[in-house]
């Protein structure tokens, strides 16, 4: 699998291109900035590109943009944008346009050689990947009145933090030991429960679940 | 009662034939006594008469009548041979000088004062029973005393005696009292009383020569009462003298009645009575209805004395209306109807002259107002100046001439507004105007002119001067000097921009000092993502890496992991670094010296630390010494080329004083960078100042002290 690196740190793009190379993913290109990966791209056509999200020129979001500029041009190209820090406004503006091969992951887990493989993976195959500590942020954040999310029982609630980090039915049956159709269940439960619209496309469900989560 | 005085008058005068006849044919006395003594009685009966029918309610006239009479029956008693009439004689005698006596002591008004009058009467009274007691012991006469019952040449000697001792202690008495009366009468007193009393002292006078020639025996025969009698006479003669006197006092009414057509002048009036009642310290006053009060002839106000023995008040009216008051001595009293007929015949002219007094009065008033209107005028604190409607300055006070430096005489009959200065010249007339159309102005805030051409900041008030019969005859105008308020609204102006300035530059700096905080606060975020974080999420990689290998490749793990653990010493260092930067912790720990001591062992050149007698500050200044000295270090080391520096601190009255010199180029530019302004805005946060200097070529200094309160 062919992977592209966008870092402005050096130090972090050898590390993390040593730790693909290692994990057997085919490092084709770096960059240090927004325009530099898209040249890569270009230049490449890799199945994922990995980005951060905070580099020159104003070391905020590029990483984003860059993302979605990629999105337009490749809709095909699976992208991973990495984060030093928790920042739920960028994860849902990532995935604001659609979530299908879109992947928000904070740094640190980079270490862990399989949760990246993994999570490259996800992206490459077009699934939706958001970091579990973003989810929980979201999820626990304070809510103005009566909180819907405490309806939730303890199994419905962890369903709902997997789904919300992009995993299909199948994937939340597998982590939880439980069959796919009771995923379902708890699924179709969690979505009354909160009134949000039941939805068959999952990448629709992933966006209607964050916009839930972000705007109550 | 004029028949009762006719009688009286022909039984007088038929005694007194009698008597006349009655001597001559017994040829007792010589006719010349006799036709004495009936001239004497008729003198006091005749003027006695005359006196009661002028004042009938004084009792003068008729003692006077009584004693002529008692005269004429001692003369005709002791002329007749009937030897029993004797005693009545001498007794009538008696009775006489008494009655003499009292008309001298009560002359005019017929009443005794004093206590001395009345015990001299009462002596003299005396004389009466000692005479008859005496007649009665002598048995004197040799032609059968029929009465002389018991005779006693010693108990009438001694009865003469005592009657003698009486004669020296009365006389004497009487003297000192006519005297006394003559002293202390008033001018108009004395004009009645003068005949009177010269002849009636000069009476006592030689009845004391008398008595001395009786004791001395006789040396000078009948000459002491011969000259008694002319004397006794004479009183009569000068009771009908003060009476005619009176009566040429009525006919002086007729005189001022001629006298009143000639007055004219004030004072004239006043003078024409006081002839006229010949009283010299008459006093007129007028009556004021108006002020209800009295007034001079000149019009000046006038007190009415107290009623008193010295002055006496007759308030003249005139168809029912006070019209005057007459001051005048308490005698005319005596003579209220000469008074009557003299305000009578002067009340016209005391009308007129009272008119004249009012209205003199008045003039005075008007002319104390004047006065008063020019004081106020002259001591008031504005400058007041009044313009005539042609511009021309009518009046000009003292206050004008201080503030305008034009003298009265200079500055009266100009007619050109010649206080508006060129500038004001418009604004000037259109006030004139405005106030000549008879609008008032207050207040008015404007410059005018002094003679010297200066300007002096004044405050206009000005009215219209307007006058019942034509519209307005000018402006009176009213100028306050206001140059000293308006020194002090600029100065006051001046300390609100001042301080305007001031809470600017504060709002400015406490802004520099949050920018600069917020600035720092990222400088700090960025180091550590960008060096720390990156350094540590690195390390985490390599250690994923490492774990990875471990089974497969041990040896390649282990490199890895030894480049993880010099990474993770790079990245502790670094941590180090940033703390430190961020706030030296020997700086809390040690204090400032020990701060400046490690600050200065890596510093690129050379510095020299003169840290002479600083001990422990409070924090903050701490922390802002060694920041300006660490900037200052800083700046030394970028941009100063400099060989060597020197840093100086000291604790002077209360403050620490720091100096940072260097020995390089120079020209350093305070704006350059914010760290220089920063550290201004930290020293300033604190109350202290800081300096720079850096002229080229001769290094830079910068200086800088911070109070340690």
């Amino acid at each position: 699998m062919r992977v592209v690196l966008a870092d402005d740190s050096l130090l972090l793009r050898e590390g993390l291109a040593r730790l693909l190379d290692e994990a057997g993913f085919d490092v084709v290109g770096q960059a240090a900035t927004g325009e530099e990966l898209l040249e890569q791209v270009d230049a490449t056509h890799p199945d994922v590109a990995i980005v951060d999200i905070r580099m020159p020129p104003t070391h905020t979001d590029e990483g984003v943009r860059a993302a979605h500029e990629i999105r337009a041009r490749y809709p095909s190209i699976g992208i991973l944008v990495l984060s030093q820090f928790v920042r739920p406004s960028y994860a849902l503006e990532l995935l604001s346009g659609g979530t299908e091969g879109l992947g928000y992951m904070l740094k640190d887990r980079v270490s862990d050689l399989d949760q990246l493989a993994s999570s490259v993976r996800r992206v490459a195959e077009g699934e939706s990947v958001l970091d579990p500590l973003v989810v929980q942020q979201l999820v626990s954040r304070p809510r103005s009145g009566p909180d819907p999310l405490d309806e939730l029982t303890e199994r419905e609630r962890e369903v709902l933090e997997l789904m919300a980090q992009g995993r299909t039915n199948q994937a939340i049956g597998q982590q939880l030991y439980i069959t796919e159709h009771t995923v379902e269940k708890h699924v179709k439960n969690i979505l009354g429960k909160l009134r949000i619209p039941t939805s068959a496309d999952d990448h629709r469900r992933v966006l209607a679940v964050l916009t839930y989560l972000n705007s109550t | 009662m004029t028949r009762a005085r006719i009688a009286l008058a022909l039984v007088a005068l038929a005694t007194g034939i009698a008597l006349v006849f009655v001597i001559a044919r017994e040829g007792t006395e010589s006719t010349l006594d006799a036709a004495l003594g009936v001239a004497i009685g008729w003198s006091f009966v005749a003027s006695g008469l005359v006196g009661w029918a002028r004042r009938p309610e004084n009792v003068i006239g008729r003692v006077m009548v009584l004693a002529g009479f008692l005269r004429l029956l001692g003369d005709f008693c002791a002329g007749s041979d009937q030897p029993v009439l004797f005693p009545i004689g001498h007794v009538s005698h008696s009775g006489f000088y008494v009655a003499v006596g009292y008309v001298l002591l009560a002359f005019p008004s017929g009443r005794l004062d004093g206590a001395l009058s009345r015990w001299i009467l009462v002596g003299g009274g005396l004389v009466l029973p000692l005479r008859l007691a005496w007649f009665l012991l002598s048995g004197e006469d040799d032609q059968g005393n029929v009465v002389a019952a018991v005779r006693s040449s010693q108990g009438a000697q001694a009865l003469a005696w005592i009657e003698t001792a009486l004669d020296l202690v009365i006389l004497p008495l009487l003297i000192v009292v006519l005297a006394r009366r003559w002293r202390h009468a008033s001018p108009r007193l004395r004009f009645a009383l003068a005949p009177v009393l010269w002849i009636g002292t000069a009476g006592a006078g030689l009845f004391l020569l008398s008595i001395a020639d009786d004791n001395l025996g006789n040396p000078l025969g009948d000459i002491p009462m011969l000259l008694i009698d002319l004397v006794l006479a004479g009183v009569a003669v000068g009771v009908l003298v003060g009476l005619l006197r009176s009566r040429l006092a009525r006919s002086a009414v007729a005189e001022l009645v001629v006298e009143l057509g000639q007055t004219g002048a004030p004072g004239d009036l006043r003078n024409a009575l006081a002839r006229a009642l010949r009283d010299p310290s008459l006093a007129l006053a007028y009556w004021l209805p108006d002020g209800g009060r009295y007034i001079d002839v000149e019009g000046r106000p006038f007190e009415l004395p107290a009623e008193s023995e010295a002055r006496a008040v007759s308030v003249v009216e005139r168809e029912g209306r006070t019209i005057a008051a007459l001051v005048h001595d308490p005698a005319l009293d005596e003579e209220p109807e000469l008074v009557e007929s003299v305000c009578a015949a002067a009340a016209l002219a005391l009308e007129n002259e009272r008119l004249q007094a009012e209205l003199r009065a008045q003039l005075s008033d008007s002319k104390q107002q004047k006065e008063r209107l020019q004081a106020l005028i002259d001591s008031s604190p504005l400058a007041l100046v009044e313009y005539g409607s042609d511009k021309c300055v009518r009046l000009w006070n003292p206050a004008a001439e201080r503030i305008f430096g034009w003298s009265r005489e200079e500055i009266l009959g100009h007619d050109d507004l010649p206080l508006a200065p060129p500038s004001k010249r418009a604004e000037g007339e259109e006030l004139f105007a405005r106030v000549l159309a008879g609008e008032s102005l207050n207040d008015y805030e404007t410059l005018r002119q002094r003679k010297d051409g200066t300007l002096v900041d004044v405050s206009i008030a000005a009215a219209p001067i307007t006058d019942e019969s034509r519209p307005v005859l000018g402006n009176m105008v009213a100028y306050t000097d206001i140059t000293e308020r308006k020194v002090q609204e600029a100065e006051v102006h001046r300390l609100n921009a001042e301080l305007q300035a001031r809470l600017e530059e504060l709002r400015a700096s406490r802004a520099r000092i949050v920018g600069a905080a917020d600035e720092e606060r990222r400088r700090i975020e960025r180091n550590l993502h960008d060096g720390t974080q990156q350094r540590l999420v690195s390390i985490s990689m390599a250690l994923g890496l490492a774990q990875a290998k471990l089974e497969k490749d041990p040896a390649a793990a282990g490199a890895v992991v030894g480049e993880a653990r010099r990474a993770l010493s790079a990245a502790l260092r670094e941590l180090r670094e940033l703390s430190h930067g961020i706030h030296p912790a020997v700086l809390t720990e040690r204090g400032l010296v020990a701060a400046l001591q490690e600050l200065t062992l890596h510093t690129a050149v050379p510095v020299e630390l003169a840290l002479d007698g600083t001990g422990r500050l409070p924090e903050q200044v701490e922390a802002a010494a060694y920041y300006v000295v660490s900037e200052a270090l800083a700046n030394i080391a970028k941009y100063a080329q400099a060989t060597g520096a020197r840093v100086q601190v000291q604790p002077v009255d209360g403050k620490v004083v720091l100096e940072v010199a260097d020995d390089g180029v120079g020209g350093a530019d305070a704006g350059r960078g914010s760290g220089l302004r920063g550290l201004t805005d930290r020293v300033e946060a604190l109350g202290g100042r800081l300096w720079f200097s850096s002229p080229p070529g001769q290094g830079t200094i910068v200086r800088a002290e911070i109070p340690c309160g």
